[in-house]
């Protein structure tokens, strides 16, 4: 509990010093937290997930990694920079930013190359994960051949493939079929119970009770609506209400059209 | 007469895509087994670079249609229909040589005429390595000549995201088509058009940017580092 990884104090980042995407964020992840960031379009998570992966940095504020500052210029000691990107990893919301190789083997070695990881253990730990993820016969293909589901998989793989301590996630069932995201759910799950940290983005309440422990709601102002746990959150229906989350069913009863607010009871 | 004239730019733009994209991207030639796919790439690469750079040099033009004719040659027998080969050169030879040359035809009619020989040669040339590899082994064969990584990376990625960009364009045309319906006057036309080449270089600048986030967030340092098999 008492095991901070991130803290941030009064966080603010603005996009080319105009346009304001964080206000004055304070939040604190634990290791082992498992962390919905909930929030309406443009409130600022993956804003968020940038900086704690440390590519973006706070206009004002400060945020600390196991207890250290981060700060631009601490990137350019090689060596701690290689010890923040082995322990962090960002599975991006869009996997075309991510699979920029020729092919996809090529895509899931570049991170453990680039961190300097011995080539024997890289292919040991690509056959197991290509297993794991069942992507064995996508190896040679190119990213461009790939359905959503299969890029969003490899992109997976290609931050997996690091073991990082923690592990953001920028919307990663977006766009998925029912069958490949309940796949992505439980290989987050089992991540999960190794101990590692997950911070999720998203605004999807239906994964959330299976994605967090924990909830934090970002709000238009792109700052911090709300915390708690999460069946606190996901039944305090102003709140979700009042941040644009709330779901409104509409369907026919008796020849008539009926709304009313969809629950998602945690599990 | 008009819906004749629509469905000709329509074709036009939907087959110069489709064209685009099996040019350069499908690989059905660079796996039928035949002369050319079973010859290793460096050798391929080394043997192509020596030529193209044996025919720059060649200002007889017989002697470039020898080797234009060897190329045809070398083509058939690697079970590429002459045709298909044909095409793809005279798609990719007047982006070369007609603009440079078409001045030229005009002062030195010989000149000119060596100029484009010399052009249909070289891209002949490239195209049959192009047709006949495989893009990754191509890659894998100028990392093993010594071609600097961070170079070859360069060109893989190219590769790789020219394929998106021709996708979004295919969209962004059929979107306009889809809420256009008629035909457009020209001088929106003209509007629609340059805004949309604007759009698409900030979309690729866009790109450009995230991408890098997400090699630096998988650990790169400006030295790209790869497997070695």
């Amino acid at each position: 509990m008492n095991n901070p990884i991130f803290e941030l104090e009064n966080v603010s980042f603005t996009y080319l010093g105009k346009y304001p995407a964080l206000n004055s964020i304070s939040l604190r992840f634990n290791k082992g937290d498992k962390v919905a960031l909930l929030g309406a379009n443009g409130t600022g998570k993956s804003t968020l997930l940038h900086i704690l992966d440390a590519l973006f940095f706070p206009d004002k504020g400060r945020i600390s990694f196991c207890g250290k500052d981060l700060h631009e210029k601490l990137f350019d000691d090689e060596k701690f920079s290689r010890g923040f990107r082995k322990r962090v990893g960002l599975v991006f919301q869009n996997p075309d930013v991510q699979l920029f190789c020729p092919t996809v083997k090529e895509d899931i070695v570049f991170g453990p190359l680039q961190l300097g990881f011995a080539h024997d253990e890289i292919k040991k730990r690509l056959d197991d994960l290509t297993e794991v993820l069942d992507i064995k016969d996508l190896l040679n293909r190119q990213p461009h051949q790939l359905s959503v589901g299969e890029k969003k998989k490899v992109s997976l793989a290609s931050v997996l493939i690091i073991e990082p301590e923690v592990l953001l996630l920028d919307e990663p069932t977006a766009g998925l079929d029912p069958a490949t995201s309940r796949h992505l759910l439980d290989l987050i799950d089992e991540f999960h119970a190794r101990g590692k940290t997950v911070i999720t983005a998203t605004h999807d309440l239906h994964i959330v009770p299976e994605l967090a422990e924990k909830i934090y709601i970002l709000n238009r102002e792109r700052t911090v609506a709300g915390a708690g746990s999460c069946e606190e959150i996901l039944e305090d229906r102003e709140l979700l209400k009042e941040n644009n989350l709330a779901h409104i069913h509409k369907h026919r009863h008796d020849g008539s059209w009926h709304k009313h607010p969809h629950q998602h009871p945690p599990i | 007469m008009k819906s004749k004239h629509h469905n000709f730019i329509q074709r036009t733009i939907i087959n110069f895509l489709e064209f685009f994209k099996n040019s350069l991207f499908f690989e059905e030639h660079a796996l039928r087994e035949s002369f050319m796919q079973n010859l290793s790439p460096h050798i391929k690469f080394l043997g192509i670079f020596l030529i193209v750079l044996l025919t720059i040099l060649m200002k007889n033009i017989l002697a470039i249609a020898v080797l234009y004719l060897i190329c045809l040659l070398f083509a058939l027998t690697s079970r590429i229909e002459i045709g298909y080969f044909l095409k793809r050169t005279c798609f990719f030879v007047p982006i070369f040589a007609v603009f440079i040359a078409l001045p030229a035809f005009f002062a030195d009619f010989n000149f000119a005429l060596v100029f484009v020989a010399r052009i249909l040669t070289c891209v002949s040339w490239v195209i049959l390595l192009a047709l006949t590899t495989s893009h990754t082994k191509l890659l894998n064969a100028l990392r093993c000549l010594g071609i600097p990584q961070i170079f070859v990376m360069t060109i893989g990625m190219c590769y790789r995201y020219i394929f998106l960009f021709a996708e979004v364009i295919e969209n962004t045309y059929f979107a306009i088509k889809s809420r256009v319906g008629g035909r457009v006057h020209y001088k929106h036309g003209q509007y629609i058009a340059s805004w949309n080449i604007a759009q698409l270089w900030n979309k690729s600048l866009e790109l450009n940017k995230q991408v890098y986030e997400a090699m630096l967030s998988r650990g790169y340092t400006g030295e790209p580092k790869v497997l070695n098999e």
